[in-house]
């Protein structure tokens, strides 16, 4: 009787690890980067179109003072706080390193343009030329970060 | 039913294969198609400082704006990677669980 409760009491433990080991292995698909974030995704689109429109304007009527820092002082102000409201939450995310140093680069070159901008003065303005580089890196800057936001949506 | 490694090996390795073939085409575009406009914009940079339109100060900050567009690009290149090499794992895992649940004889994992 008691070699009976043994063998029984041992089938059910080899039992239980055998669903431990299956569930285990069945729920072992290897994700080496961070999952897709819908509310990134919306951000980063908004910042595009903000920075682009932005830097259109600017080059469309380049005439002092109008288009000076001073008067645009506020741009700088709310996109740097969108940008670092963006960092702090892909840093927050699990696996998601790349992006965030995408973001860090981002809020970096916005910087560095707010400086191009107040190193004009209050009497001149970057020119038409002047600003088609500066689109064309922050178009660039904007496309890698969607880029790789949008392939990690696995299985599209 | 026993399982036969090299034919599990090689089916793994294949199915490995199939992704990094089927991912590749669009990381090579995405790549070429970003570096040229990376090298026209840095030859607009250098017309720019060349021709006097802007100092040294602006172009070294226009520079720098270009350099952080390029390692971001470099970025989005590092995690398609990623992503690749984790769907040609989680193809080969896959194709491991089918051999062992025809192995065993029913659905084990």
């Amino acid at each position: 009787m008691e070699a009976i409760r043994r063998t029984a009491a041992h089938l059910r433990r080899s039992l239980s690890a055998l669903w431990v080991c299956g569930a285990v292995c069945a729920a072992c698909a290897v994700a080496l980067i961070s999952a897709y974030d819908e509310p990134t995704e919306r951000a980063v689109t908004g910042l595009q179109t903000s920075v682009d429109s932005f830097l259109i304007n600017l080059a469309h009527d380049p005439q002092a003072p109008g288009c000076t820092y001073e008067k645009h002082k506020a741009f700088y102000t709310r996109t740097l706080t969108g940008v670092s409201s963006l960092e702090v939450r892909n840093r927050a995310r699990p696996q998601n390193e790349l992006t965030a140093e995408q973001i860090v680069l981002l809020d970096s070159s916005l910087v560095l343009l707010e400086r191009l901008h107040k190193g004009k003065g209050d009497a001149a303005c970057m020119s038409a030329a002047e600003i088609e580089p500066l689109r064309r890196n922050f178009n660039s800057s904007f496309t890698a970060i969607l880029t790789l936001e949008l392939a990690k949506k696995r299985g599209t | 039913m026993a399982l036969d490694v090299a034919a599990v090996a090689e089916q793994m390795l294949q199915a490995s294969k199939g992704v990094f073939a089927g991912k590749w085409p669009k990381v090579k575009a995405y790549a070429e198609s970003e570096f040229k406009k990376l090298a026209e914009t840095l030859a607009m940079i250098e017309k720019l400082r060349l021709t006097g339109q802007i100092n040294e100060e602006e172009a070294a900050l226009q520079l720098q704006i270009q350099k952080n567009a390029t390692r971001s690009v470099l970025l989005t290149l590092k995690g398609l990677g990623l992503l690749a090499v984790e769907e040609a794992i989680n193809a080969a895992l896959s194709v491991v669980k089918k051999a062992v649940n025809s192995a065993v004889g029913f659905t084990l994992i």
